[in-house]
């Protein structure tokens, strides 16, 4: 135990004597992990936008088109099947969602792309949600629209009572939201039957159903009787849909592959600077090794030296580095730019670069395992 | 006995250690000295089990070196040898007296018996006041000065010494030979030490030369 004792303080004074190297490779263990932690972060951003529809709305069943994966998409469901539905045993309420993509008539003629939202006024839980001004009340008024104010920039203005143009269609801005942004363009809330105007969908038609239950716990077992009556839907469980999306944005739509790549990059070039500053100054020190060596300390003491000046480098690198990235989603908040990162994924990228700092001493001990000490007496 | 050395092969062998027999005495105080390129470090490194001889055997109290495992050797050279080496090679990040306890731990002595011992021992070589500098914060001679409490720490009953005084000026490089020979003699320690610095040559109890890989026995002193 003493000779450990006594290898992890060496450890310690060697890395603060060569206090240069320290701060090199402290500063690579940070760019690698600011570098990965923010690709991060963006990712967790894109999945909660894509998912933040579902997750607010958060009903027990899903009726959607065949194999949809963004809301909006296939073909509209006939509004029928409503009473249907609300005749199953078990179900408390179905709420028709229209849904499309739209254009509103910007600044300076610019047209920008909305997703038009159209919803009951009765529909439970259905937003519009972090509403900022306006009432709710007010969307189910003939060309209300509740619209997003992030994008005032983009929009013009979204003063409650102005006149703006979707679609084509003059509407009336009733309401704003804030930070209600999605892996959709920006969301513009508005009753079923100008959602169905603006989008120039037919009369009756929905682009999905959202179902509550009596009981949760039956969502699978309703789901099934569902399914069944409804062949030509989708019935999907609320979590099943929120993996569909994950997945689509994730893998489909390629944005998961992209940002992981990035932080594996960062990661990367965090190993190499680390193994290499590690490298130079156990070549800078070769003879004190030598000496090490000849003294009587066997390869794996010195392995053990290395191997723990890594470990103690990428545990004060990963803990400056996890302190900063966590406070990247403050940093960067803006309301059309969303980092996210749980403590959860901070822990384990981490535990990941003290492994990485590990990994980066293997090529002083090879080195070291190679050094003859009888080069002390040269 | 009959140890040599070669390095290379075919045309381009060198034959540094040429046949060496050398017998030295338990407690005994043995200066190497012998021109450049002689072959004295080589036979102290083979001897220091650092080198393996090319043919030979080589035996140091009752173990033949050539016996002794590779994996075994560094533990046989932590607990039967003490190294003083011709540049101090102290480690630059630790003080002196961690510098002396280092083999002491690598044993495996406790923290506080190594560091008391490291202390007691730099107090020997006139360093008590020094304990907590630095190499750097140390002059050449005190720094060898260190490197020999680190040799002697353990009690070791092998000593090599390689050139300890070349780098040092002559009031210092007799300092410290002294300072070994007198600690090397209270622990009936065996020392073979290689240097030619001759201001030293009167406390060796014993000289021999090297020469073109042989030894040429010269002169023995009555210390």
């Amino acid at each position: 135990m003493s000779r450990y004792l006594m290898l992890f303080s060496l450890s310690v004074s060697m890395l603060i004597h060569g206090k240069l190297k320290t701060i090199g490779a402290l500063a690579g263990i940070l760019f690698a992990i600011l570098l990965a932690g923010q690709q991060l972060a963006a990712l967790g951003g894109a999945t909660y936008q894509a998912e933040l529809f579902q997750a607010k709305a958060n009903p027990d069943l899903w009726i959607l088109p065949q194999g949809v994966k963004l809301l909006g998409e296939g073909r509209p469901l006939p509004e029928t099947i409503r009473p249907r539905l609300l005749a199953i045993d078990d179900v408390k309420s179905v709420e028709p969602v229209v849904v499309g993509a739209s254009e509103v008539l910007g600044k300076n003629g610019k047209r920008e792309s909305v997703t038009v939202v159209g919803i009951e006024r009765d529909a439970e839980g259905l937003g519009p949600w972090n509403l900022v001004s306006g009432e709710r009340e007010a969307l189910h008024l003939p060309h209300a629209v509740i619209v997003e104010d992030s994008f005032r920039e983009r929009t013009g203005s979204t003063n409650v009572g102005s006149i703006r143009e979707i679609g084509g269609h003059e509407v009336r801005v009733v309401g704003t939201t804030w930070g209600m942004l999605t892996w959709l363009p920006q969301f513009a809330w508005t009753n079923p039957q100008t959602a169905r105007l603006i989008l120039g969908m037919p009369e009756r038609d929905v682009s999905f159903f959202v179902v509550r239950l009596n009981n949760p716990e039956m969502a699978a077992e309703v789901q099934q009787k569902l399914q069944r009556m409804l062949p030509e839907v989708e019935v999907l469980t609320h979590k099943e849909y929120s993996a569909r999306v994950h997945h689509y944005v994730l893998v489909d739509a390629g944005a998961g592959a992209i940002l992981l790549v990035s932080a594996v990059v960062g990661l990367f070039v965090g190993l190499v600077i680390v193994s290499l500053m590690m490298y130079t100054s156990v070549n800078d020190s070769i003879r004190e090794y030598g000496a090490m060596k000849a003294i009587g300390a066997g390869n794996g003491d010195l392995a053990i030296l290395v191997m723990m000046q890594g470990l103690i480098l990428g545990i004060v690198g990963s803990f400056i580095g996890g302190a900063v990235i966590s406070w990247i989603p403050t940093m960067m908040r803006a309301p059309n730019v969303i980092m996210l990162m749980d403590l959860g994924t901070v822990v384990q990228l981490c535990l990941l670069m003290i492994v990485i700092c590990i990994v980066a001493s293997f090529a002083s001990v090879l080195r070291l395992r190679k050094l003859e000490p009888a080069m002390i007496f040269r | 006995m009959g140890v040599t050395k070669s390095f290379g092969s075919g045309a381009i062998i060198a034959h540094v250690l040429r046949g060496i027999d050398l017998t030295v005495e338990r407690g005994e105080f043995v200066y190497l000295s012998g021109p450049s390129g002689s072959g004295k470090t080589t036979l102290l490194s083979i001897i220091g089990c650092v080198l393996r001889p090319t043919t030979g055997e080589i035996w140091l109290g009752d173990t033949e070196l050539g016996k002794i495992k590779e994996s075994q050797l560094a533990r046989f050279r932590l607990e039967q040898i003490g190294f003083i080496f011709q540049g101090h090679n102290l480690l630059g990040a630790i003080n002196a007296e961690e510098n002396v306890a280092f083999p002491l731990r690598l044993r495996g002595w406790s923290t506080g018996k190594a560091l008391a011992t490291a202390r007691e021992m730099l107090h020997k070589v006139g360093l008590g006041e020094r304990l907590k500098h630095l190499p750097e914060q140390l002059s050449g001679g005190q720094r060898q000065r260190v490197a020999v409490a680190r040799a002697l720490a353990g009690s070791p009953p092998f000593v090599f010494a390689d050139e300890p005084t070349a780098s040092l000026d002559a009031q210092s490089g007799l300092k410290v030979t002294e300072i070994l020979r007198t600690l090397a003699k209270e622990q009936g320690c065996t020392v073979l030490m290689v240097s030619h610095d001759s201001r030293v040559f009167h406390l060796a109890d014993r000289i021999l030369h090297i020469e073109d890989g042989l030894i040429i026995p010269q002169t023995e002193h009555a210390a």
